[in-house]
């Protein structure tokens, strides 16, 4: 059986276990056999466009939250009465800006793909993450939903491993019936291996 | 250690066992411990009122802190059923649990230095489930304990052989000696811990407290302001050092004095399937862990040790490193190494690895620029606040920056990473430089993180994860190029699934062997510790 990132590009790996990446560092361009690399952005899925939505209003309420608690305290901590409301406004507003400036971006960034062996995804603005989760290494998955997620008819999918860092993956933003037939696959996918 | 198992009181784990009596004297200690030390502090800082209010709340948390104690001990019941382990608990709300022996990862012994006294011991089973031990029997008379263990092993390795776990094959496996730390070893290992430096700064901290509270310090008969007069700088430096000095001598004795009680006796040994140590003075231990389990090993190497030759070992198995969890803190699989002797101790564990044949490789150049920034860039901002706030004399930090860049070569020289056949090497760190090995078939996931300031760069990080416990790190390739880690992260998610179809297919050839004698096809997949209600 072969794993690739591409199936119909078989990886430099078994050939000769020694030499491909020992190579890579010193010249990673000329790499013949290297395997294909997963950049491959146009087969990769995008999330549900509702999630910027999701993002944004969560922002907005984060925002006000946080707004509030800032207005609050200086008002009456600090003893600054009706002043205290500009400093709880200007929280809310840089909150509410950024999250509406910021959702979008996150949402270009993430992207995912079921594929034979594995769930690959590519995620992050500043901090950009470049994952491959096999399947034989899933213990199990979820499908999780907030307030704001049971209201857009979304749904985000959980997938939990044995490992330290990889432990959870979350794909947010997907269709509810998206998430759960992806749950299922998953679910059926990931009956293999004694994990650890 | 009585390595005697096969006397007939390990037959009586089939049926309900139940704790030793003096497990109420050890929970009642427990109790006390929580409760008393409170309660006398508030009994000498408070004020009347305060104080007997707060007596009455502690009396009060006790009294139910004593009664679970009591029916702790009195509900506990354990025993050995095929292969499984049967622990139940509960009064009124009945907790049962079932630990398959196969799914064990640890099996650890340890006796505090008060259980020594008593002659109890402690006895701990760990799944890969979680950060706490899957049942922890707390207190078993120590012949008990060693008898249980001793059982467990045995039963363990016939469900590993695919043994009917009641028949025969009991003969316990030869053991062999791997590791010992001699005396002269326990000392150097005391002596190039960095406990020195937190017993040293312990000391201090609690002189200083000493000093607040008025504790008679001999107050000096000069006017203390005179003192400072006549005192010049270089007095003032010097008294410090000697200070400085004498609590480092200090912390250095202490450090070696407790390691070596800690240490002592430190024997590492190996049967066919396992590896364990035990050691310890006043309080003794013991560990073992199935060398199938192990995740990753990690050697270790400080700056000081680095500079003798020596080395620390870890092996980490899932759930839990090898015996990490003594009073929350991480020992080791072997505390002290000659460097030389690391390729036959990695041996032991990975059979197929040779650690002295491997050729770390760099990583990208632009690491050493990346790291360059990062020291620098901070050096510059300080100096440029400082001589902007407190003068042009400040400037002399300037003087710094060939340290700064020194540091990012030796950081960028100590990164670095290896593949050898069925293993990835990932290697970090000046200070305490960390070199794990992680088989292929052990990888669980694979990532590439590239942070903003990477990003800049070009480079990326690969972080191979692996089912370690604790929560941390892991092994990861620091500082790849960035394209370098993507093909690397796909080059070993390729050799690693080839790894376990070989694992997969050697495993089916055994259970098939197996088979024949009798047809245990247990499923594997999820199922850790299972819990019933």
């Amino acid at each position: 059986m072969q794993y690739s990132y591409n199936r119909s590009d078989p990886p430099g790996g078994e050939a000769n276990p020694d030499e491909a990446p020992a190579e890579a560092t010193t010249d990673p361009t000329t790499e013949a056999d290297a395997p294909l690399l997963p950049t491959i952005p146009d087969e990769l899925r995008s999330l549900d466009r509702r999630v910027v939505v999701q993002w944004r209003l969560a922002g907005l309420i984060r925002g006000l939250v946080t707004g509030a608690l800032v207005g609050a305290v200086i008002a009456f901590l600090f003893e600054q009465g009706i002043d205290g409301l500009w400093p709880g406004l200007a929280v809310f507003a840089a909150t509410a800006i950024f999250s509406f400036l910021w959702s979008p971006l996150r949402f270009r960034r993430w992207g995912y793909r079921v594929r034979d062996a594995d769930v690959f995804v590519r995620y992050g603005v500043l901090w950009r993450v470049t994952s491959v989760i096999p399947h034989r290494r899933l213990q199990h998955v979820d499908t999780e939903r907030g307030p704001l997620e049971r209201w857009l008819g979304l749904a985000r999918i959980v997938i939990y491993t044995a490992g330290n860092r990889g432990a959870q993956t979350t794909i947010p933003g997907l269709a509810r019936e998206d998430a759960e037939s992806l749950r299922d696959l998953l679910g059926r996918l990931g009956q293999g291996d004694d994990a650890v | 250690m009585p390595s005697d198992p096969q006397t007939d009181e390990s037959a009586a784990i089939d049926v309900e066992q139940r704790l030793h009596p003096l497990t109420l004297l050890f929970e009642a200690l427990r109790v006390a411990r929580a409760f008393l030390i409170p309660a006398l502090i508030v009994g000498f800082t408070a004020g009347d009122g305060v104080e007997r209010f707060a007596l009455w709340t502690l009396a009060v948390l006790a009294v139910p802190a004593i009664f679970r104690s009591v029916v702790k001990y009195a509900t506990y019941r354990y025993r050995v059923t095929g292969d499984e382990l049967l622990i139940q608990s509960g009064l009124l709300h009945k907790h049962r649990r079932i630990i398959p022996l196969d799914r064990v990862q640890n099996i650890d012994t340890s006796q505090s230095a008060l259980q020594r006294l008593f002659g109890m011991a402690e006895l701990r089973v760990e799944t890969a489930s979680g950060d706490s031990a899957d049942a922890t029997l707390t207190v078993l008379a120590r012949d008990r304990a060693e008898a249980v263990r001793a059982e467990l092993l045995r039963r363990r390795r016939a469900v590993e052989a695919g043994v009917e776990p009641g028949g025969e094959m009991s003969e316990p496996p030869p053991v062999r000696t791997v590791a010992r730390l001699s005396l002269g070893q326990l000392a150097l290992l005391g002596a190039t811990s960095n406990r020195v430096g937190i017993i040293a700064a312990a000391l201090f901290g609690l002189l200083q407290f000493a000093l607040q509270l008025g504790i008679d310090i001999p107050e000096p008969a000069v006017d203390p302001e005179e003192a400072v007069a006549a005192f010049s700088a270089v007095m003032w430096t010097l008294i410090a050092l000697a200070v400085i000095t004498f609590f480092l001598v200090i912390g250095w004795v202490l450090s070696i004095v407790t390691v070596t009680l800690e240490y002592f006796g430190f024997t590492l040994e190996r049967t066919e399937h396992e590896i364990q140590k035990h050691y310890g003075l006043l309080s003794r231990r013991q560990a073992t862990v199935l060398l199938r389990r192990v995740q990753a090993v990690r050697v270790e190497e400080s700056v000081v040790r680095r500079w003798l030759g020596l080395t620390a070992m870890r092996v980490e198995s899932a759930g839990a490193e090898l015996g990490a969890r003594q009073q929350g803190r991480v020992e080791a699989f072997l505390p002290l190494a000659s460097l030389a002797d690391v390729p036959r101790l990695v041996r032991e564990v990975f059979r197929d690895l040779d650690f002295g044949a491997l050729r770390i490789l760099p990583v990208h150049p632009r690491a050493r620029l990346r790291a360059a920034i990062r020291y620098t860039v901070p050096l510059l901002l300080l100096t440029v606040a400082l001589s902007a706030w407190r003068g042009a004399d400040w400037l002399w930090l300037l003087g710094l920056v060939p340290l700064t860049l020194f540091g990012a070569h030796l950081h960028y020289r100590h990164l670095g990473y290896a593949l050898a056949p069925g293993y990835v090497i990932a290697r970090s760190g000046f200070w305490t430089r960390i070199t794990w090995m992680v088989p292929l078939h052990k990888i669980q996931t694979l990532h590439v993180v590239e942070s903003p300031f990477q990003r800049r760069h070009g480079l990326a990080t690969l972080i191979v994860d692996t089912a370690v416990g604790g929560g941390q790190d892991g092994a990861q390739v620091i500082d790849l190029g960035r394209d370098d880690a993507l093909t690397l992260q796909a080059t070993l998610y390729a050799r690693m699934h080839t790894a376990l179809d070989e694992v997969a297919a050697a495993r089916r050839v055994v259970a098939g062997r197996a088979g024949a004698i009798s047809a245990p096809s247990r499923g594997e997949g999820d199922g850790e510790a299972a819990e019933v209600d």
